[in-house]
């Protein structure tokens, strides 16, 4: 059976994010694995003092301290994951999913995500996480990171939830976008439903051919609307076409430039994650 | 590979910027009375142990091996340097430095840090409290001849050091401590030796130079011996520090890029007229406490300690060495590890005896490297006589008493050899003799000649011997070491 894993915390976002979860778990049967990750004791500041005083046995002093303060930020988040943890398989439960395995770890998010990447089917995040102001333009530090670092898809959930009647593959003809037009026509995630359409973004003249995607989606029973465009900003582009068209639901491939390209010159994919106010399934 | 260093650079240097860079001040405001006052201790020039806490500082923030340690000219250096600098001079000092560093690189690059781990809590203890009495007999000659106005200014000074939190917690006690000092010394003009008295102070950046000796084999006969104790003790005392950093902030560090960087610290330091440095216990725990967890602390104690002197070079000559003496009394208080006392009655008493052995050998001899050696062989002499005691010998006669299996329990190696060849009964007739040692561990050449007497003592008696379950470790060493099963078996056995 397929796992899902979704990677919780307190933000916003949670609710939403189950909310997808479920759904794709139970389009394509497969059981849940909610993680919430805690932050290592020294991700947090310590207290501080600048006396500069050595006194009496400053050293065991000062550990008995900070292990104190770690202590007790410590239980207050085991106790916070828990209901996180509790919170989320409620409204997993509610919409149906059968299977859900909670997994409470402690330490960097990325590091645990690739943990538990091999045996994940698909991975869900929201767009930032609870720390990060909900306005800020910019998106959550950990997801730009489990974004660079995962190869599995990678399913970002937005502000909103609707029903998924309309999805948009956003073709540049690159590897990563093959294959998520591959999972698209091979898994059961979109079949008997949704509307595929297919846009096709030409910076210059790329030549982008989509005739043989075109194919592969129609033998798999998607009748796609098809559709080539001309644009110096493909991610403008491609939110103003999912604005107009209503769609729910995004697919595309993910950092296919190195980071030194993306750095410079603006990644695609991250602008397209901010622009866009629907989820978006990132493939690699 | 990019991405990784942008993750590095944010972890290590800017994940903690505003608390970086407040306890990088309290830590260089309380750098500059240590570092003259152990220049005062090595016996060269003030600015000689300045421009090593600088560089070294500095230095360290990029290649240590342990983000929030603070390295610096230190006591337990300056102590090795003492006899080197009176009988040949700074310049040597320098290049025996320098040297230090190449022997602390390579010592890093051969992966020698690992080697921490035989060095026992104990002896750790041991070290620190040595040190803490080391840096407290060096304050005495300062107390020689002194009338009662030094007395009274060190006692004001301790008393503002420890009083002066009670009121407010931000602003360093040892720095209110010494300003007073100094401005009560100045106001009445106390006839007290100044820091100014004790030799040159910086008055310009360092500058790069190469030591003025002739390089010659007859210099490295001088310089080594000092450069290996320099080597041995600079990295005993920064490994042990970063232990503590480690488990003050619950994060790891890597330790042998710690020795290169120790290593390259000083050879830096050596070239640009510092002496050699390590990483400071205190000063990295008052890091910690203030707040400095990243690179950026260690960097900003370095670049702000360079920054007062230069800016505040004619204050600090009149800081009298009273202040002085009070902040290391301060220092020797607060290294010295009070609880172990308390727990000499609750340890177990060979720990204790380690500690205690390691605290005189140091302040007999005045050498570190040489404490933690003997405390090192003491510790691994009690644990061999402690595993040793881990040796059982059960035996049973068979129904028709011709025959008796001994079986062995437990660890057979040089310290516990006797008494396994002690547990065989020769006296016995029987007319054979089982050995199991199935259970047992054989670890050395000791145990492999033990095993091997017994048999043949056996089989002279004309008792038939055999030997059950070798289990893999012992059998390696059995079959690569033993001689009872050769044919000529009796010429082989050792003769005593």
């Amino acid at each position: 059976m397929a796992k899902l894993l979704v990677c919780i915390d307190g933000s916003a976002y949670a609710d939403n994010l189950c909310a997808n979860a479920a759904w794709v778990a139970k389009q394509m049967n497969a059981e849940v694995d909610l993680l919430h990750v805690l932050r290592r004791p020294s991700d947090y500041q310590a207290p501080t003092d600048h006396t500069g005083l050595m006194n009496l046995e400053v050293r065991s002093n000062l550990l008995e301290e900070l292990t104190k303060v770690d202590e007790q930020r410590g239980r207050l988040d085991q106790e916070k994951g828990k209901i996180i943890l509790e919170h989320g398989a409620k409204i997993l439960q509610k919409a149906g999913v059968e299977t859900i395995n909670l997994i409470h770890r402690r330490g960097s998010l990325v590091e645990t995500i690739q943990e538990f990447e091999d045996s994940a089917e698909m991975i869900f995040m929201g767009k930032r996480g609870e720390h990060a102001d909900l306005s800020s333009i910019f998106l959550g530090s950990n997801l730009e990171k489990v974004a660079r670092a995962i190869h599995k898809p990678l399913f970002i959930t937005s502000s909103v939830v609707r029903p998924v009647k309309r999805f948009l593959i956003a073709y540049d003809g690159k590897d990563s976008v093959r294959k998520a037009i591959d999972y698209v026509a091979e898994q059961p995630l979109l079949k008997n439903g949704p509307e595929c359409h297919l846009l096709a973004v030409e910076r210059a003249k790329d030549n982008i051919q989509t005739s043989e995607v075109e194919q592969i989606l129609s033998q798999a029973g998607f009748a796609s609307v098809v559709k080539m465009e001309q644009n110096q900003h493909p991610d403008k582009a491609i939110s103003s076409y999912v604005v107009e068209n209503e769609i729910d639901l995004l697919i595309t491939g993910a950092y296919s430039h190195s980071r030194m390209h993306s750095l410079f010159l603006g990644s695609t994919t991250a602008s397209l994650i901010k622009a866009c106010k629907i989820p978006l399934l990132l493939f690699r | 590979m990019l991405s990784l260093s942008l993750l590095y650079i944010k972890r290590n240097w800017l994940g903690n910027i505003r608390n970086d860079i407040l306890a990088g001040m309290v830590v260089a405001l309380a750098l500059i009375p240590e570092a003259i006052a152990f220049s005062i201790i090595a016996g060269v020039d003030p600015k000689v142990g300045l421009y090593a806490s600088f560089s070294m500082a500095v230095i360290i923030a990029f290649v240590g091996g342990r983000s929030g340690m603070i390295s610096a000219a230190t006591g337990a250096m300056a102590l090795v340097m003492v006899s080197l600098v009176k009988e040949h001079g700074l310049e040597y000092l320098l290049a025996a430095s320098i040297l230090t560093g190449i022997l602390q690189t390579l010592a890093g690059f051969f992966r020698l840090g690992s080697l921490m781990r035989f060095v026992s809590r104990s002896v750790v203890t041991g070290f620190v409290n040595a040190l803490a009495i080391l840096i407290f007999m060096a304050q005495l000659p300062e107390f020689k001849g002194a009338g009662i106005q030094m007395y009274g200014m060190v006692a004001l000074g301790l008393a503002i050091i420890y009083i002066f939190p009670r009121f407010t917690k931000a602003i360093p006690s040892p720095l209110v401590s010494i300003i007073v000092v100094t401005a009560l010394c100045m106001y009445f003009g106390l006839e007290l030796r100044t820091v100014g008295d004790m030799g040159e102070l910086p008055s310009t950046l360092p500058i790069f130079l190469l030591p003025d000796i002739p390089f010659n084999l007859e210099t490295l006969r001088i310089i080594f011996p000092y450069a290996l104790t320099l080597m041995a003790v600079g990295l005993l005392e920064s490994l042990m520090t970063a232990t503590i950093v480690d488990d003050l902030t619950d994060t790891p560090s890597n330790k042998n890029r710690e020795c290169v960087g120790q290593g390259v610290a000083n050879i830096v330091s050596g070239f640009f007229g510092g002496m050699a440095g390590c990483a400071m216990i205190g000063q990295s725990v008052i890091n910690i406490k203030s707040g400095g967890r990243g690179r950026l602390s260690t960097l900003f104690a370095g670049l702000f300690l360079l920054f007062l002197l230069l800016v505040l070079g004619d204050w600090v000559r009149q800081i009298p060495m009273a202040a002085l003496v009070a902040v290391m009394i301060m220092v020797s208080i607060g290294t010295f590890s009070w609880s172990s006392f308390k727990n000499l009655r609750t340890h177990p008493k060979t720990s204790s005896l380690v500690m205690i052995t390691t605290v005189i050998v140091v302040v007999i001899t005045h050498d570190l490297a040489m404490g933690v050696f003997v405390g090192v062989l003491t510790s691994a002499l009690f644990f061999a006589r402690k595993v040793s005691r881990l040796l059982k010998i059960e035996s049973h006669l068979s129904d028709d008493a011709e025959e008796r299996t001994y079986k062995v329990y437990g660890q057979v190696f040089f310290a516990s050899s006797a008494r396994f060849s002690d547990s065989f009964d020769f006296k016995e007739v029987v007319e054979r003799v089982t050995i199991d040692v199935s259970v047992a561990h054989f670890w050395d050449l000791s145990a492999v000649g033990a095993l091997d007497k017994v048999v043949m003592k056996f089989r002279r008696e004309g008792t038939s011997v055999k030997l059950l379950g070798m289990n893999e470790a012992s059998a390696t060493i059995v079959d690569r070491l033993a001689v009872y099963d050769k044919p000529n078996a009796l010429e082989l056995i050792p003769k005593h």
